[in-house]
């Protein structure tokens, strides 16, 4: 009987462990699901959900932080832009707490930054254009493998260029060089970001159209 | 079937029966467990109206369980928590709400949610104070417009006049406020006194702001009804904020049609030090756009500035300092004399500014610094030599404590001491007349700003300010409120009095000077919505106690005393619009006053020679992509200002002509390092005048003779090259990746 009051407590405990990992799973990919079926606001509320339970963890926050940026970035919200983009550095300076010298963290801030650029590309575009390079290029040098700084970079620049009518090809060769990372690059963990390959692929494709 | 066999799956049935049974004891365990504790979360969340807020995030603190409300604000959603939990409301634009339960009562929650109070939507106190910064809300300028405003060129004093409530007073180039002279405004960098905001100019000819553009991140103008922080100005106040820490190394090169500049930024982790040093020389230019005046030596001016920043954990040191030089010998024709007079004048300026912001606690801030100025001005006109030394300082402590969103407290101390001496001699005499001025101020102040609700806020402040030199101690309430009255407009009222000594040169001739007082009336209407702003203000501003004194011999003033007085009262009007048009922005400010004074020589109440009835500021701001220009063009009409005839019965009862200008600017960003800049004033080629001299004395006829005063050029033209190098240490690494 002992033994399986033992036996009792070993599987619950073990089947509560695995089901306390499988909320955060199944949150997570919950949440990735809701944002890729255009509901941003979802799954936004999600990760606040997340967010609130994980308390050591970076990645509910950087969500957060990503879905408010391109919401902003991609055009759609114009009447809460500011709010989202505040609501953004919020979350992004909790996942910075959580996890310092990320190179995914920097990323994000430098995004952060091109969405505002783009609400007022005339006085935010001088103000900002010098820290969010810069932030790609700590992204890129503290993690050499992550492919996402090299080609957002390289697609930040190349909108400058084309901008000035300057040469674009070495920027393109950044992007050409992102895809191997993107090809040798192995997540950490469950959840870390794998986006823009995809992004990535259309740069070289619109090159190639021009 | 061997034995062995057997055996084996009779043990195996023995552990499969076991298995059976233990996992139905714990599942029965489980699912009992699960039917007492999976309750049904139920609710609606609304604002304080009443109003549902549909997407807002509801959900069991510590736990996955929650939903967002749909479009009638209402949630629902199960929960396997049971007991006391805590449920968390949270939407952008309220603030989070937590309601603590257990998880069985919570079913039909009615939830209302307060909006938080930020800077995007609460209520801001506005009357009186154009802001040129970050913050979009009360943002009448960017940081960039008084670079690329037409006419501005780089001033920033300009720039402002594009502004209503600033009198159009050519000659001066100096701020003239609702009907205030230009020494009625005071100009401080980082909270700091500055003493010397203008560069030394020659008689009628425009000084010129002496500080870099480029230096600072934000200003903010105000032309009444300022804070209690600031003291001893009567009209209005300018505040100039320096850059933060800036982000990269980088040199800055320019060469202007008027002198070369070379800036370096040298950075470390948390020290960074900005150098800049500038020459300007008139002489080149002067050739191709010949003044109208006779210069023996055209303005030539050296400057150099340094700033260093340094950031501690908790707060932000900046050091600041400028050095400047200037030198120009004109003749010039005066109409009580035959031949022309001859100004010959150096001025050397030396400028300290260092202030500490930080965080004592998460809800304490100190705010400390210091300035001091020293300024040797050396004029020779023809054999009188006239030497100005002044050295002034300046000490402040403040501190803010800032308990919740809804209210600040600050309160401070200062400190300002004054040392001014002016000889006038003659060159070929032993003649020598020294004017002395010593005078200290200490001044305490405190202010309380409570927002009420996101809609109503109210700005209280005390100023006590003890001078030396008066042996006197003013108080000087300051009241202001603000009421939102729709989603984008607001009202906002203020109300405040203002002390301020006489100008030290007057203070040397008089030991019986006291303060002259204002009293401000400001009624405001500020309207935001979408890149749109519109702004109304009415306001009133009494005079008293001004300085009075009569004139022997029409040079020498005495008699000095303070029983003069004065008003100004009318409407400022402000239209600014980024949306219209798509890559054009434009702005209209106009300004209607009002004023009389009777001060200084004046034998009765009069409007002033420094106001001007009518005064119209257009700026358009045109973007090119194709080009990457910026095409700017401003316009701006004052009405005639006030002069006195002699030969006319009644005092100042001329008026000069109306005054017009056109300007145009283009600044082409030809790659992200380089950007070529050029302007021109007064395209129209209108002839202003922008005053007139009379004699001393009437001529043989009995006639009083005169002359105009018109601007040097007809025309200013600028052109200049900005080139920054970044000095980026990745940049080929870059490459190699």
């Amino acid at each position: 009987m002992k033994k399986i009051v033992l036996f009792i407590l070993l599987i619950s405990s073990q089947i509560l462990i695995s089901s306390a990992q499988n909320s955060y799973e199944k949150g997570m990919s919950q949440a990735l699901q809701l944002w890729g079926n255009t509901k941003p606001m979802e799954a936004i509320a999600l990760f606040e959900r997340i967010a609130s339970n994980e308390k050591e963890n970076w990645l509910p926050n950087y969500y957060i932080g990503l879905i408010s940026a391109t919401q902003v970035l991609s055009g759609r919200e114009k009447e809460q832009a500011s709010a989202l983009l505040e609501q953004a550095q919020e979350s992004l300076n909790k996942a910075k707490k959580q996890s310092s010298n990320n190179s995914e963290l920097f990323c994000l801030q430098a995004l952060i930054n091109t969405a505002w650029v783009t609400l007022d590309q005339m006085n935010n575009g001088q103000k900002l254009s010098a820290s969010i390079m810069k932030d790609y290029r700590t992204a890129i040098q503290l993690d050499t493998n992550n492919p996402r700084p090299l080609y957002l970079l390289a697609e930040y620049q190349i909108n400058m260029a084309k901008l000035f009518g300057q040469d674009t090809k070495p920027f393109y060769e950044m992007i050409q060089s992102s895809l191997k990372k993107f090809d040798n690059f192995k997540a950490p963990s469950a959840f870390y970001p794998r986006w823009g390959r995809n992004r990535a692929e259309q740069l070289l494709i619109g090159k190639n159209a021009n | 079937m061997s034995p062995a066999k057997g055996n084996f799956v009779s043990v195996n049935h023995q552990y499969l029966y076991r298995m059976l049974r233990t996992t139905l004891v714990f599942f029965i365990l489980l699912t009992t467990q699960f039917l007492s504790a999976q309750g049904q979360i139920s609710g609606r969340v609304c604002d304080k109206k009443g109003n549902p807020v549909p997407g807002a995030n509801v959900y069991i603190d510590k736990s996955y369980d929650g939903a967002s409300t749909d479009a009638n604000g209402t949630f629902n959603f199960k929960s396997n928590t049971s007991g006391k939990q805590t449920l968390v409301v949270s939407c952008i634009g309220f603030v989070t709400t937590k309601l603590s339960k257990d998880v069985k009562e919570m079913q039909n929650l009615q939830i209302r949610l307060k909006e938080s109070v930020n800077s995007l939507n609460a209520v801001m106190i506005t009357a009186g104070t154009f802001s040129a910064g970050d913050n979009t809300k009360i943002s009448v300028l960017k940081p960039l417009d008084v670079v690329t405003t037409a006419g501005a060129a780089g001033n920033y004093i300009a720039a402002f006049k594009t502004l209503p409530g600033t009198a159009t007073v050519g000659e001066s180039g100096e701020l003239f406020i609702r009907g205030g002279n230009s020494y009625e405004s005071q100009t401080f960098i980082d909270g700091m006194r500055v003493f010397k905001p203008y560069t030394a100019s020659a008689k009628n000819n425009p000084s010129r702001a002496r500080y870099s553009p480029m230096l600072f991140k934000g200003t903010t103008f105000s032309t009444g009804g300022y804070s209690a922080e600031y003291g001893q100005a009567l009209s209005g106040v300018l505040l100039l904020d320096t850059k933060d820490t800036p982000i990269e190394e980088s040199s800055e090169i320019s060469i202007m049609s008027v002198g070369a500049g070379f800036g370096q930024v040298i950075k470390k982790e948390k020290d960074a030090l900005t150098v800049n040093a500038s020459y300007t020389n008139l002489a080149p230019y002067n050739k191709l756009n010949a003044s109208k005046q006779e210069w023996e030596k055209l303005p030539e001016k050296i400057s150099g500035e340094a700033v260093y920043r340094h950031q501690f954990n908790k707060g932000l040191l900046k050091f600041y300092t400028a050095y400047h030089h200037t030198q120009f010998h004109i003749l010039q024709k005066d109409i009580d004399y035959l031949e022309k007079l001859s100004y010959n004048t150096k001025e050397k300026d030396l400028y300290f500014n260092t202030s500490y912001n930080g965080s004592i606690s998460e809800t304490c801030l100190l705010k400390a610094g210091a300035s001091y100025s020293n300024n040797h001005n050396k004029e020779k006109i023809d054999s009188i030599s006239i030497s100005n030394k002044e050295k002034n300082g300046h000490v402040k402590f403040k501190l803010k404590h800032i308990p919740n969103e809804n209210i600040k407290l600050s309160m401070g101390a200062e400190y300002f001491f004054t040392v001014a001496n002016k000889t006038i001699s003659l060159s070929n005499s032993a003649w020598e007349q020294n004017y002395n001025l010593k005078n200290q101020l200490a001044a305490i102040f405190t202010e309380s700003n409570i927002l009420f609700t996101k809609n109503t806020a109210l700005t209280v402040g005390l100023r006590g300010e003890y001078a030396d030199y008066s042996e006197s101690f003013h108080l000087s309430p300051r009241i202001s409120v603000g009421q939102k009255v729709s989603e984008h407009g607001q009202l906002s009222f203020a109300w405040g009095e203002f002390y301020q000594l006489p100008q030290n040169r007057n203070l040397q001739l008089s030991q019986s000077l006291k303060e002259e007082k204002s009293q401000h009336y400001l009624f405001n209407y500020h309207y935001n919505n979408d890149k749109r702003i519109l702004r109304a203000e009415l306001y009133y501003k009494k005079y008293a106690d001004l300085m009075k004194y009569e004139m022997i011999d029409n040079s020498s003033p005495s008699n000095f005393n303070n029983t003069g007085s004065g008003y100004a009262r009318g409407l400022d009007l402000y239209w600014k619009d980024e949306k219209t048009f798509k890559n054009f922005e434009y702005w209209i400010s106009y300004s209607y006053l009002d004023t009389e004074r009777d001060d200084k020589d004046f034998p009765e109440k009069a409007a002033s020679n420094f106001s001007n009835k009518h005064n119209l500021s257009i700026v358009g701001k045109y973007w090119v992509e194709k080009l990457r220009s910026l095409i700017g063009i401003s316009y701006n009409f004052a009405s005639g200002r006030p002069y006195n005839d002699p030969n006319s019965d009644k005092f100042m009862s001329k008026k000069t002509k109306s005054y017009t200008n056109l300007s145009l600017n283009w600044s082409w960003l030809i790659s992200q390092q380089t950007i070529f800049y050029c302007s021109a004033t007064n395209i129209l080629g209108h002839n202003n005048i922008y005053n007139y001299d009379y004699s001393n004395k009437p001529n043989s006829e009995g006639q009083y003779n005169r002359q105009a005063i018109p601007p040097d050029t007809k025309h200013f033209f600028f052109a200049g090259l900005f080139i920054t190098i970044s000095k980026n240490k990745n940049k080929n690494q870059l490459k190699n990746l």
